[in-house]
């Protein structure tokens, strides 16, 4: 097993507090780009991927960052690496299970990686804490201008970057935010909240990738489309209707404990309790527990913890970081065992008031 | 005891799963608790595939597509055979392939299929036109805007805005590296 040191890392990006992060838990931008004349790397074959490969290894290495850079071929490391990279935000699913020669580079301190051979040749993206887009943006609009210098980027004057699926042309840029709702979720108005977010063009998704099942208080929101529309317009696109989204959230929270404080608190403590106490855990409900125990640290009603530690656990409590704390794979129940385990542990400070 | 979910292979893991005080126990052969599993530690918040409607999509247009092509051929069929403008000179690629997976198979393949993809990509994002950055963005906006006083810069921004007006992209390239050039400088 390889990456421990990743969960020790103690300065990720995901451990900042960002701007509003008491709704918004992270910004990410994320390009995609192709090497002009060359297959997209679901039609080459393991030579022409290889190629590919090679090539952008070459191209980031003239990066500022490459130094504290991983650069990691994926058919060489194991499943549960790949699915704790993909936990760690690093590469997507999709990567982690498609086959042939891909790769990803990345430095995780800067929520920073390179995805090579996904869907298209080179996927690169950044993350922020709390809502972060445009400095996000910026950032990796300066590398990704480096390496054009040194990449032949496939373009047309028409379509702009040319991408293996056509809904990716244009600027060929996702600008998305995760936002936690738990007071419209409350309330019931999330599903018009969020209807009314795709009307302006954005896409919203649940937890489970599900657009109109509303899972849990988590969502993301991101731009549909980057044709036609400069990147700058798409990120202040973005920024702006998830200002809104906070603000509702917030006046919504405030109406709700308001009207029904005991109550919740009730649901927050109890939260507590169980996230403290439990010997088996399961992903859904440890999500569901830390979902009411942000709004009880939003609300001072929890003290001993902070937003950024949520970021962190949520990331911890996923089954590939849980069987690398413990060392060993985890099957059946054990994987549940650890996470209570986990969750009891950091929570042993925190307290509801 | 055959596996519950898929009711083929012979079950040889016992699946329990507990939510909340709810548990739920299954038989699953070992390909499907693996699929179980997966499916269960698939929960985390931060991965989406923001990619993933498009199939659906896809699937609509190309039907509607498909609805034309047989309108207009009364009712006909179509040859099972490849017809040489179905596929791409560059790469190979068949434009069948595309109907099934969204997928093109190279960079070329846009000028290959442009009748198809045409109104396909009008359809997705508006009948519309690659807006480029031009310039990529800066960390110093500041110090970028004093510089850019400069009377030499002037000019050659002027003449990059004409070249784009001009659609002439790879003449303004050229005269956005001479501006950084002289920025720098």
């Amino acid at each position: 097993m390889a990456f421990e040191e990743l969960l020790t890392s103690n300065n990720d990006w995901f451990l900042k507090a960002g701007p509003s992060c008491e709704v918004v838990v992270s910004s990410r931008i994320r390009f995609a780009r192709n090497l002009a004349d060359r297959k997209f790397p679901h039609h080459a074959n393991a030579l022409e991927q290889r190629q590919v490969v090679d090539e952008i290894q070459k191209a980031l290495s003239v990066l500022p960052q490459f130094g504290q850079m991983k650069f990691i071929r994926l058919n060489e490391i194991s499943s549960l690496d790949r699915q704790f990279l993909t936990e760690h935000q690093l590469i997507s699913a999709e990567h982690a299970a498609s086959l042939g020669e891909r790769a990803v580079a990345f430095d995780s301190v800067e929520g920073l990686s390179f995805l090579v051979n996904e869907e298209d040749h080179l996927r690169l993206q950044v993350f922020r804490a709390g809502l972060n887009l445009k400095e996000a943006y910026q950032y990796l609009g300066q590398i990704d201008g480096l390496l054009d210098a040194q990449l032949h980027y496939a373009k047309d004057p028409e379509l702009g970057y040319l991408t293996a699926c056509p809904t990716n042309l244009g600027s060929a840029m996702r600008a998305s935010v995760m936002v936690h709702l738990p007071a419209l979720v409350y309330a019931n108005r999330a599903a018009q909240v969020l209807q009314g977010v795709a009307q302006v063009g954005l896409t919203v998704r649940g937890l489970q990738g599900e657009t109109t099942q509303i899972d849990s208080a988590f969502f993301q929101i991101s731009n549909q489309s980057s044709l036609g529309k400069r990147g700058t317009e798409i990120v202040e696109h973005v920024d702006r209707v998830a200002r809104q989204i906070i603000e509702v959230e917030l006046q919504t929270q405030k109406a709700v404990f308001q009207q029904e404080g005991l109550k919740l608190q009730d649901r927050i403590c109890r939260a507590l309790g169980t996230l403290k106490n439990a010997k088996i855990l399961s992903l859904k409900e440890a999500l569901d527990g830390l979902s009411a125990l942000r709004v009880g640290v939003e609300q001072k009603i929890v003290k001993g913890i902070d937003l950024p530690n949520f970021n962190h656990l949520l990331i911890l409590i996923q089954p590939a970081h849980l069987a690398k704390i413990a060392a060993k794979e985890l099957k059946g129940d054990l994987e549940a065992k650890e996470r209570a385990r986990i969750l009891g542990l950091t929570l042993k400070g925190v307290e509801a008031l | 005891m055959l596996c519950q979910k898929c009711q083929q292979n012979p079950a040889t893991v016992f699946f329990s799963q507990t939510v909340g005080n709810q548990t739920t126990q299954s038989h699953l052969c070992e390909a499907c608790a693996k699929e179980e599993t997966q499916a269960y530690g698939g929960m985390n918040p931060f991965n989406f595939n923001p990619f993933a409607a498009f199939s659906d999509f896809l699937n609509n247009f190309m039907a509607w597509d498909e609805g034309a092509i047989t309108e207009v051929n009364s009712g006909r069929t179509k040859p099972a055979t490849v017809d040489p403008q179905q596929q791409c000179p560059y790469c190979g690629y068949q434009l069948s392939f595309f109907r099934q997976n969204g997928r093109l198979g190279c960079t070329k393949c846009y000028e290959a299929f442009k009748t198809t993809l045409g109104p396909l990509v009008s359809s997705i994002h508006g009948n519309v036109k690659h807006v480029p950055e031009v310039e990529p963005p800066t960390s110093k906006p500041p110090v970028e805007e004093r510089r850019s006083q400069k009377p030499e810069i002037k000019a050659l921004r002027e003449k990059i805005t004409q070249a784009i007006q001009g659609e002439n992209y790879e003449e303004a390239a050229r005269l956005r590296d001479e501006v950084k050039k002289l920025e720098n400088a």
